[in-house]
This record gives C-alpha cells, structure tokens and sequence, in this order.
C-alpha cells in the first residue's frame, strides 16, 4: 500500500466516521488557491474542512502528534475561500481526524478533534 | 494486494495478510471513537444502553447496560440487528469477559400490560442501569427516549449502528432475551418461539388463535391485530 492509497483508506475510514456523528461529506480532496482540503463536511449549517491524518506502522498511537498547525492554517484560508463563494451563510469549522494503523493492521484507532483552529 | 514498488518507502512495515477482517476493525475503531467524543475530564466512563424484544407479542422486554474499558477491542459488535444469531453468540461471551460491568433489566408482561411498552421498556432500563457494579458519569441509550436516572442519559437515535457501548448492550439484551425465549419454547413449544422470539409471526399469530395466549402473551398489546387474525381464518 503506497502512501497514497493509504491517504485514500485514511479519507474513507474519516467518512465512515463522521456519517456517525451526522456530519455528511459533500466534496473530497478539493483544492483552493493551492491550498487542499481532505473532506468538505456538512452538518445543518455547519461547513466543517477535515484534515485526515493516517499513520501506520511502528508509530502506533503517535498520529496525533503530526499534525501541523501551519498546515491548518491553510485549511482554514482554503475553507475561508470557498464559504466566500457560496451564496448560503454557514458556519466554517476546521476538524482533524487523526486514524492510527498498526504495522499488521491489528489495531486501529480513530479520534476526532473538532474546531482544532 | 498489488505488488509494492521498489521505490516504496523503507519506513513502512512489509505488506502482510490482515489478521482481521479490515472493514470489521475500521468500523470497530469509528463506533469506540464515536463513545470517545461523549468523555470528557469531568465524565470518564460511560455506559450504553439498548433494549431487546419491545415489539414482541410475547416475553418480556431485556434492557442491557454495558460500560467498556478504554480499547475495548472488540471487533465485530455492531448493531445486534445487523449481526448473525450465530456471531452475537460468539460475541456475548467476549462482551461479558471485556467489559466493566454488564447490568441487566428485565420487564415482564406484566409491567408492559399494566404501564404500558413504552414506560416498561424505560423501566428495564433504569434497572439495567441499577445492576451495574461501576457507576458511569454518563448514559448513551438508544433511540429518542430518556429514562429516568441520577445519572445524565443522553438519547441516541440509530445509537446501536453509531456507539460502540450501545452495540454491546443491543447484543447483550438481545442474547439474554433469546435465552429466555428457548426456555419459555421449551414450556409451551406450540408457539415456537425458538424461531419467531415472541414475535408476530404468522405460525405465532395461527398459534394464539388455536391455543390461546399464555401468560407470558402481552394481553394489552396488539390484541385487536390478534383479533383481526382470528376473524380472517
């Protein structure tokens, strides 16, 4: 598994995810002004941009720690930019959903953090 | 699998066959992070709860409350209705050993007839809620209702397909209401409830028509639909 279809496998895993908490993803992968958002995600009047984090191997319990603020910024301008678009007020949100794999994908664990910025 | 080119990175470990079903674990780590969301510093430990048997003609209804330890592991609970009779057996047992406390709630015909389903099914979960050994800080049922406890209940709809406690309780209740079931078949075999649980079957309703009703029939429930049968035949 390449690092890009574990991407892949880390944006369907969120999805199944946040189906649960009510939250429906209506774009993937977009792209704004060069800056990408993983999962477009909406929930009443909430826009929410997800950022996927996946990690898998010997660093089991440690994606949460790759997350990077700088990068969320630009998650956050990214969304800015596509709410400016849109006709409908909504409310932006940043979440990331942090997935961490074992090396024999024995284990897995999923933790939301929501409004990270 | 594909092949891994050689460019792949070294850091990753070598490609090997899961050792469990990866839709399986990716649903177990989705319905444990769905409870996670409910912890907070002021509420450590939660406990789910759902019930078994509340649109039955006959039994009672199971309530069941289960608190699980942090990384549960257990892989394959899911909503007792989307679960084989054959793999709920197998996991109640590992639901039983894994968890904190298991408690139990029971509502018997009686109750249901004399206070109505609604508020029997409310009552067993308040007493499912009553024999666990840990106290929860928090309570995730299934569905719109809320019963009545100390403890803040947090209703759930859909909750047995999205929460991971809740899971194991709606497997929980549903095991320990199939038992019953096979006892009480094993007294009055002509209603069969070995197959039908209680339920309105046809063979159940055609049972009740040339047999009667037992105690264990819910007399105030669905008795004109049992009515209407018998005018049919």
């Amino acid at each position: 598994m390449n690092t890009r279809e574990l991407g892949g496998l880390g944006e369907r895993i969120a999805e199944s995810f946040l189906a649960l908490k009510g939250l429906v993803v209506v774009r993937r992968n977009i792209v704004y002004a060069g800056r990408e958002i993983d999962l477009l995600a909406r929930k009443g009047t909430l826009l929410v941009a997800v950022e996927v984090k996946l990690r898998r191997g010997e660093s089991f319990g440690r994606a949460v720690e790759a997350i990077d603020q700088r990068k969320l910024a630009r998650v956050r301008q990214a969304l800015e930019g596509v709410l400016a678009g849109m006709s409908q007020p909504l409310a932006p949100r940043v979440d990331v959903v942090v997935i961490d794999v074992d090396a024999d994908m024995s284990r897995m664990t999923v933790e939301h953090i929501e409004a990270v910025c | 699998m594909a092949k891994r080119p050689e460019s792949q990175r070294s850091e990753l470990p070598p490609e090997s066959s899961p050792s469990i079903r990866p839709r399986a674990l990716e649903l177990y780590a989705c319905l444990d992070a769905f409870d996670r969301g409910y912890l907070t510093e002021g509420a450590e430990s939660l406990a789910g709860v759902d019930e078994a048997g509340r649109g039955a003609l006959a039994g009672p209804v199971v309530a069941a409350a289960v608190i699980l330890p942090r990384d549960s592991g257990l892989v394959g609970v899911n909503d007792s209705k989307r679960v084989s009779e054959a793999q709920r057996e197998a996991l109640f047992p590992e639901i039983v050993r894994t968890a904190l406390s298991v408690g139990i709630g029971i509502g018997n015909p009686r109750l249901i007839d004399s206070r109505n389903i609604l508020n029997a099914t409310l009552t067993a979960m308040a007493r499912a809620i009553s024999n666990l050994r840990v106290l929860p800080s928090i309570v995730l049922v299934d569905g719109r209702d809320r019963m009545e406890s100390r403890i803040p209940v947090i209703p759930i709809v859909g909750g047995d397909g999205r929460s991971l406690s809740i899971a194991a309780a709606s497997i929980v209740a549903k095991v320990t209401r199939d038992r019953l079931m096979r006892r009480l078949h094993a007294r009055y075999p002509v209603y069969n409830f070995l197959e039908n649980k209680g339920y309105g079957t046809r063979e159940h309703l055609d049972a009740i028509s040339r047999h009667g009703m037992i105690p264990d029939h819910r007399k105030s429930y669905r008795l004109k639909t049992v009515e209407k049968t018998e005018r049919l035949f």
